[in-house]
C-alpha cells in the first residue's frame, strides 16, 4: 500500500479502467504493464492510497473467506499506526 | 485520574433482549375495552383513526410484537445485497449476510446512533458509520473501529454488534421479521393462510419475483384503512370504482362480477377475499392465459388444494395482520385492449396517526413469457401506483379518517358501522361446505373480516 500518486511512474496505463462502488467505498481497478508482466492497480481516490497487485496476489484472495477481509478492515478506515489489524481479536 | 470515578472498561451486560410493553394507563384501558364491545355491536370508535397515544401503543404492542412483512426474497438474491426497510417506524437494514443467511439490522450504529446505511439499497460485505468510522459486518456482529488499539483496549465487541430481529423467516418467497424474541414460528404465525399463500405464490418451483423496486408513496389516512380495505372490502368497489367503468377500463363485469366474491377470515386477524368465476378471454385456468399456466406445476399442492384452484376459485385480495396485502386480478393495459392478471405486494407503513406510506410491489412468474409479464406489470401500475386508478379512489376515500379520527366532535357522537353481514341484517351467512381453512361467508355484502381484523388489533393492544 502506498500514497497514490495519479501519474504513477512504475508501470504503464492499459487505457481501460473500471470502477467499483457501494456506499461506503470507490475504488478504480486498471491493469498496468510493467517492463516484463502486469499488475492490477487498485487505487482509493477518496483516501489517496493505492496498491498493486500481481497474478499470485490477486490468486491468493480466490481462497480467502470473508474473516479474511473483516480482519483487513479492523482499524474501518485505514491501518491503524504500528498495528497489524489483520491478526488482532 | 479516573472521570466521575468510573471503572475504565467496566464489563456492561448484553443488550440483545427486547423489553416487554408498557402498561396502558386506565383511560387507554377503557377506551379499548370499549372498542371490544363495540365491535360486537358491529361499530367502531372513529378515534382509532387518529390518535398519537393509541399509535405509540400500536408501535408498541402490535409492530413489536407481530411478524411483519420486510420485503421478497428475491429483492436480495446475493450475499451482501441490502435494503432499508421498516417495521412500524423504525428502519432497519434487510440485507442477505456473507453466509447467506437473511438479517434484519437496526438501522443505528451503537455509538451514536448515526445511520450506518444511508443508500436505500446496495451490495456491501460490512457497513462502515460516517460519523466515527464504527464498522461492522453484513451479519451485524461488531468488526472494528479507527484507532482501536489505543481507544477500546478493553472493549469486547461482542456486547456491540448492530441490534437485529430475533427472528427472520420466509414463507413462498415473503420475508417477515419479528421484533419479540418469545414469538411463535412464522408458520404458526400465518397459520392457516399458508394454505392460500400456496395456490397464491406455490403453483411452480421458480415461484414469483419482485419487478424493479416498490414504488412507494405518502397518502395522508391512518395505515389502519388500508388493511382494513383489502382483508375484506369487496362492497366499495361497486361505488368507488366505478370509475373504471366510466372509462371503459373495465366492463360492467366488474360490478356483477363482485357478486361471485365472498370472504375467508382466518385466525390471527388475517383475511381474505376470494372469488369464484370463470375469468374473461384470454385468461383460463387460475386467471392465466395458457401461455402462463401451461408453465405451473401443482404437484407442491394437496388435493384440496388443487380442487380450489380448479373450481375457478381465486383470491382478490387479502391482509395478513398487521399491514400486508395483496391484490391479484385482471385489468387492460389500456381501454379496448385484452385483460391481463397482475399480482400486487401491498404495505401500509405508518408514518404516525395521520399518514402512512404506502409501498407497492408488482410481482410477475418467474416462468411466464416476458411479453405476458411485461403486460401484466402495465396493467398493475395502471390499477395501482401513484398514478394507479383504483389508487386515486382509494386514497381520496381514505383520506377521511384522519380529520374525523381527531374531532372532538366525531369523538362523542360518532361510531363507525361495521354491522353489515351480522345476524338478520342481510343474507350473509357461513357457509360449510368450503374446502379450504377458514370461516367463509356466502356472499361479500358483510364485514365479517374486517370486524375479526379490529377485534385482533384492539385483542393484541389489550394484551398483558
Amino acid at each position: 500500500m502506498t500514497a497514490y500518486e495519479d501519474n504513477a511512474a512504475d508501470g504503464t496505463d492499459s487505457g481501460t479502467s473500471i470502477q467499483i462502488s457501494n456506499e461506503f467505498a470507490t475504488i478504480r481497478l486498471r491493469k498496468v504493464h510493467t517492463r516484463n508482466g502486469e499488475r492490477l492497480e487498485i487505487v482509493a481516490p477518496r483516501r489517496g492510497l493505492r496498491i498493486l497487485l500481481d497474478a499470485v496476489e490477486l490468486e491468493s484472495l480466490t481462497w480467502q473467506t470473508p474473516e479474511t477481509f473483516s480482519g483487513f478492515l479492523r482499524a474501518s478506515i485505514g491501518r491503524d499506526r504500528g498495528e497489524d489489524e489483520s491478526r488482532m481479536p | 485520574m479516573t472521570e466521575l470515578n468510573e471503572k475504565p472498561g467496566t464489563r456492561v451486560g448484553r443488550h440483545t433482549g427486547t423489553v416487554g410493553p408498557g402498561p396502558l394507563n386506565g383511560s387507554m384501558q377503557t377506551f379499548l375495552s370499549e372498542v371490544q364491545s363495540d365491535l360486537v355491536q358491529g361499530m367502531l370508535s372513529p378515534r382509532v383513526l387518529n390518535d398519537p397515544e393509541l399509535h405509540q401503543v400500536e408501535l408498541d404492542r402490535i409492530f413489536t410484537k407481530c411478524w411483519v412483512f420486510v420485503g421478497h426474497v428475491s429483492e436480495i438474491p446475493n450475499n451482501g445485497d441490502y435494503l432499508l426497510r421498516y417495521v412500524g417506524e423504525d428502519q432497519f437494514i434487510l440485507v442477505r449476510d456473507e453466509q447467506g443467511e437473511i438479517q434484519l439490522l437496526f438501522n443505528s450504529c451503537m455509538h451514536r446512533g448515526s445511520p450506518v446505511c444511508r443508500a436505500e439499497k446496495g451490495n456491501s460485505s460490512h457497513f462502515r458509520c460516517p460519523y466515527h468510522g464504527w464498522i461492522y459486518k453484513n451479519s451485524g456482529d461488531w468488526n472494528g473501529a479507527p484507532q482501536r488499539a489505543r481507544a477500546y483496549r478493553k472493549f469486547d465487541g461482542a456486547d456491540w454488534g448492530l441490534r437485529k430481529a430475533p427472528h427472520v423467516d420466509s414463507y413462498q418467497g415473503l420475508i417477515f421479521a419479528c421484533l419479540d424474541p418469545d414469538a411463535v414460528s412464522l408458520r404458526e404465525y400465518l397459520g392457516d393462510m399458508c394454505w392460500y399463500l400456496d395456490v397464491l405464490l406455490g403453483l411452480n418451483e421458480q415461484g414469483m419475483t419482485t419487478v424493479g423496486d416498490p414504488h412507494r408513496w405518502a397518502v395522508p389516512s391512518n395505515w389502519k384503512s388500508g388493511a382494513d380495505n383489502f382483508v375484506g372490502d369487496a362492497y366499495h368497489v361497486i361505488a368507488l370504482h366505478q370509475s373504471l367503468e366510466e372509462i371503459g377500463v373495465l366492463g360492467g363485469d366488474v360490478a356483477r362480477g363482485v357478486g361471485s366474491n365472498f370472504h375467508v377470515a382466518l385466525d390471527g386477524g388475517h383475511g381474505l377475499i376470494v372469488t369464484h368465476m370463470p375469468m374473461p378471454e384470454p385468461l383460463g385456468y387460475m386467471g392465466f392465459p395458457p401461455e402462463v399456466h401451461s408453465t405451473f406445476d401443482l404437484k407442491g399442492l394437496d388435493a384440496d388444494q388443487r380442487a380450489f384452484l380448479d373450481a375457478d376459485h381465486g383470491v382478490v385480495g387479502f391482509t395478513i395482520f398487521p399491514n400486508l396485502s395483496f391484490f391479484r386480478s385482471f385489468g387492460a393495459t389500456e381501454p379496448g385492449k385484452p385483460p391481463t392478471t397482475f399480482t400486487l405486494l401491498r404495505q401500509w407503513q405508518p408514518k404516525g396517526p395521520e399518514n402512512f406510506e404506502l409501498w407497492n410491489w408488482s410481482l410477475e412468474w418467474k416462468s411466464a413469457p416476458k411479453e405476458f409479464n411485461d403486460a401484466a406489470y402495465r396493467a398493475g401500475v395502471s390499477s395501482f401506483g401513484p398514478s394507479g386508478i383504483f389508487e386515486q379512489d382509494d386514497t381520496v376515500a381514505w383520506a377521511g379518517g384522519p380529520p374525523t379520527g381527531r374531532s372532538v366532535f366525531a369523538r362523542k357522537t360518532m361510531k363507525f358501522n361495521y354491522q353489515m353481514g351480522m345476524e338478520g341484517m342481510g343474507d350473509y351467512a357461513i357457509r360449510e361446505d368450503w374446502i379450504g381453512p377458514g370461516t367463509v361467508s356466502t356472499t361479500p355484502w358483510g364485514e365479517m373480516n374486517q370486524r375479526r381484523w379490529w377485534h385482533q388489533w384492539a385483542d393484541r393492544l389489550m394484551a398483558q
